[in-house]
């Protein structure tokens, strides 16, 4: 089910929430019990057949995580049963994401013929695998414990995370649902998650749906050879940029405002992004959670920063290879990784010599910050190219155009004319000009921070109780509400 | 907070009403019939952008005895209050760049809307296009029959109207057809015709019929009807055929006269057919249609305007003459109407003021070989008299890759 859907908004929330809370009024084992269903309802009403997958991924997940926490020190032999864990969620994930592509690879290097098979890819795979594996370890590391197997299920399949995160800790939500509070309906909590739910879903809709139209046919344009002007592949590249981005941290609002109406507080998953002065920062601010673990899971275990530069170079560049092909089984993917790990490697390799080694920035601190968002949104929009293309021969295509060596073609059926123009100077303009849902709603603690302190100041403008807020949220809710019509996914659920 | 959740609740029910009213004000679809007011809604500019929605809603209410079915050439020429169409109403139902897939569902549509006793269907055969003939899934909110056209239920017919009072669609459409009221944009009459004057000065602003002749064949060339050969085009030409068949048996079932009319295309056409390798294919889809129509002789009939004639070989205007208007045509693809009225003439029996010698016979398996040979010496003998046209398509054809063996 999809949150920016009739069905979702006018049938599966509302019952959903009067249930849990009248529920909530007399047990919080059956509320908890509830919402642990309904989301499995939410889950199969896109594929009943994937609830067995779901359901078999976490008990097996609840017996090892059991098994990790049953003595309050690690005891021998915990270690393998963590490698065991992970193996069996790699293992599946492998199988329905990365199989086919294992399989095309060996048949192209090694000239075998294995069967390519055809899998769907279970919507939310990568993401209650990763939140898993985080949950093993932390058990292994001893903290966390979970011996209710339903407040476990419930941890992993809460609906408004389960498909596209955020991946969450089951330390920083569960303890909320114990607490009796979380169980009553309370004004402010709804207030508070509808006006971020409100801003989520005006993103999705009016904003990444709007800006697609433009964006989309120069990508498939690429994709089947056409070559593209200047101005058509720049337009084309920027339009996805601003697409993804509103996209995603549309669906990520969406999933802070879903919870809050439950009372939980989920952590910040995006923090305005494209205003980032580096990469380093713009991956503190973009898609915060999974940054978060393939540091905590992957980074850090593997030697983090801590040791010799080359070798953390290698660490960063094997962290976000990984996490490229996390994103999707494709070589564009490890592509858009490999470039930012480079990067990443460039700006650590900047940030060492800057102030031992001339030249100093001869600029003052202002357009200095402002020349390196600009480079940091550039570098980003170069890569997202690769993200988007379906091959290397579509992403040539576009880096061709957007290196001018096809000219500035008005002629070009993709040329990017006046209301393209417009409508990506309006997103430049959020983007960039305004504070996000976080800022805004920054007196009700609409987010977990992250990472410690990482959050925005909030600015002057500030969400209130007031008749003028609620009639711009009435808007945004309604303006979002009646172009649903044309139902469209959310990009990061193929991922 | 109780109270900021009761202004919003409130708030929002309130825009909501203000678009609806908005909405049903405007009326860009010409559906609900409010006072209209110059300036402000005195046309339903809707159908410019939905011209699906908006047909099906006027299909629906009125009811139509006659529908007049096709693609945009049949849109803007085939005009359903033509003196001999006495089957009334009549409602032009075609549809800008709709493959028969869709004809077949607005053909239903129409039967389900009960009173439909004669159907005009304006065929040519980019109609049986694959790429034209590519699953609409908007159509399951626009009709209120199912593919098989039996009723979609009351709960679709709620569905559109929220829609056409509510959907950010509408209001946008609504906006639109508000700002542009006065302005040169395509205006459609009650009965469905699109008027052609704005065409024609579209054709003018473009530089006159002779360039937008180059780039509707370039069009043509470039991306319609390739692939004949494939197993996929074979499957989806099958399909299509078959959904052509239904219209005719349908038809005889209800006691509906169908009249099945191949286009006047202009000479160019025909021969960037033939320059393009596609002949053998149109003569085929010919016969297919002949045949088709043998399904139920009584009350289908077959038509052929298609054939080199007077009217069909019209000459384009020469560079020194580029902004001068044709007389039978807009541009090579499109006719205009005085060329629809007289095919209408012909097809239901009003008398011919000899304006356009040549032009059209009735198909039938006795005359169909004959038919097809005499239009083919016609063509032969158009591009000897025309060796500057046939060059051009030719040069077109070999541009994009179309030039047919031997050329």
């Amino acid at each position: 089910m999809l949150f920016n859907s009739y069905a979702f908004l006018f049938a599966f929330l509302p019952a959903t929430l009067a249930l849990y809370f009248l529920l909530g009024r007399r047990s919080a084992t059956a509320a908890i019990g509830f919402l642990a269903l309904a989301s499995l309802i939410f889950y199969g009403w896109w594929n009943p057949r994937y609830l067995l997958l779901l359901c078999g991924s976490v008990g097996f997940n609840y017996l090892v995580g059991r098994r990790l926490a049953r003595s309050p020190v690690r005891a021998s032999g915990d270690r393998a049963v963590l490698w065991l864990g992970i193996a069996g969620n790699l293992a599946l994930l492998g199988t329905f994401k990365y199989a086919a592509f294992f399989a095309v690879n060996a048949n192209a290097l090694a000239s075998l013929a294995l069967p390519i098979p055809h899998i769907v890819l279970p919507l939310g795979i990568s993401f209650f695998t990763f939140t898993q594996i985080a949950y093993l370890v932390d058990a292994y590391r001893k903290e966390v414990r979970e011996y209710r197997f339903i407040h476990y299920g419930l941890f992993v399949t809460f609906f408004p995370h389960l498909l596209a995160g955020p991946v969450l800790h089951h330390a920083e939500v569960m303890p909320q649902f114990a607490q009796a509070k979380s169980l009553r309906f309370d004004p402010e909590n709804f207030a508070v998650g509808l006006t971020i739910f409100a801003i989520g879903l005006f993103k999705k809709v009016i904003l990444a749906d709007g800006i697609a139209e433009f964006a989309t046919p120069v990508f498939d344009a690429a994709s089947r050879g056409v070559t593209l002007s200047f101005l058509a592949a720049w337009g084309g590249a920027l339009c996805y940029t601003f697409q993804l981005y509103f996209d995603f941290s549309g669906y990520s609002d969406m999933a802070i405002g879903l919870a809050r109406l439950f009372g939980i507080v989920f952590p910040a998953n995006f923090n305005s992004p494209y205003k980032a002065a580096s990469i380093i920062d713009f991956w503190r601010r973009w898609h915060m959670t999974l940054s978060r673990f393939l540091r905590d899971y992957l980074y850090i275990p593997l030697g983090g920063g801590r040791c010799h530069p080359l070798r953390r170079h290698a660490n960063l560049m094997i962290t976000m290879l990984l996490g490229g092909l996390w994103h999707g089984a494709g070589w564009t993917f490890v592509i858009w990784g490999g470039l930012h790990g480079l990067y990443l490697v460039l700006n650590h390799g900047w940030r060492a010599v800057h102030g031992r080694w001339p030249p100093r920035y001869a600029l003052p601190p202002a357009p200095a910050r402002a020349l390196a968002q600009l480079l940091t949104f550039l570098a980003v929009v170069v890569a997202w190219v690769f993200f988007r293309a379906d091959s290397f021969g579509a992403a040539r295509v576009m880096l061709e155009g957007m290196a001018g060596l096809h000219g500035i073609s008005k002629a070009d059926p993709y040329y990017f004319g006046a209301p393209e123009l417009k409508g990506l100077l309006a997103m430049f303009v959020i983007a960039w000009g305004l504070p996000n849902a976080q800022q805004l709603l920054h007196r009700h603690r609409p987010v977990i921070a992250t990472y410690a302190n990482e959050l925005l100041a909030p600015g002057r403008l500030s969400w209130r109780t007031s008749a003028a807020w609620a009639l711009l949220t009435a808007a945004l809710l309604v303006a979002a509400a009646v172009n649903l019509t044309h139902v469209s996914e959310f990009l990061y659920y193929q991922f | 907070m109780n109270r900021y959740l009761r202004l919003l609740a409130l708030f929002a029910a309130l825009l909501c009403a203000a678009l609806a009213g908005f909405n049903a004000f405007i009326d860009p679809y010409g559906h609900f019939d409010p006072p209209k007011i110059s300036g402000v809604n005195e046309l339903p500019l809707g159908f410019n952008h939905r011209p699906l929605l908006a047909k099906s809603l006027a299909v629906s209410e009125l009811a139509p005895a006659t529908i007049i079915l096709g693609n945009s050439r049949a849109e803007a020429a085939y005009d359903p209050q033509h003196p001999a169409i006495t089957l009334r109403p009549g409602y032009n139902l075609a549809i800008g760049g709709a493959g028969l897939a869709m004809l077949h569902r607005y053909f239903l549509e129409a039967l389900a809307a009960g009173g439909l006793r004669q159907v005009i269907l304006a065929l040519d055969l980019t109609l049986f296009d694959p790429a034209a003939n590519t699953a609409d899934t908007s159509l399951d909110t626009v009709l209120l029959t199912d593919a098989t056209g039996m009723p979609a239920g009351d709960s679709r017919k709620w569905r559109r109207l929220a829609f056409i009072l509510l959907s950010g669609t509408t209001s946008s459409d609504s906006w639109w057809s508000f700002t542009h009221q006065g302005k040169p944009v395509a205006i459609y009459g009650r009965s469905g015709l699109r008027d052609e004057a704005y065409d024609i000065a579209q054709v003018a602003r473009e530089g006159g019929p002779r360039r937008a002749s180059l780039r509707v064949e370039s069009t043509f060339l470039a991306s319609t009807l390739r692939d004949v050969e494939s197993e996929k085009f074979r499957a989806s030409y099958a399909t299509t055929l078959a959904a052509l068949q239904e219209i005719v048996d349908l038809s005889a079932r209800h006691g509906i006269q169908l009249k099945l009319i191949i286009n006047p295309i202009h000479a160019r056409q025909s021969y960037a057919l033939d320059a393009a390798g596609l002949w053998p294919l149109y003569e085929n889809w010919k016969r297919d249609l002949v045949s088709a129509a043998q399904r139920s002789p009584e009350l289908v009939s077959l038509w052929d305007f298609s054939g080199v004639s007077s009217c069909t070989a019209e000459n384009l205007p020469t560079d020194a003459n580029a902004a001068s208007t044709m007389r039978w045509y807009r541009e090579s693809s499109h006719f205009r109407r005085v060329l629809g009225n007289r095919v209408l003439d012909r097809v239901l029996g009003r008398p011919d003021d000899g304006a356009c010698p040549g032009l059209g016979q009735r198909l039938e398996p006795a005359t169909l070989a004959a038919a097809l040979a005499e239009q083919r010496a016609a063509l032969r003998h158009w591009v000897e008299t025309h060796a500057a046209d046939a060059a051009e398509i030719e040069g077109l054809a070999k541009q994009y890759g179309r030039a047919r063996s031997g050329q």
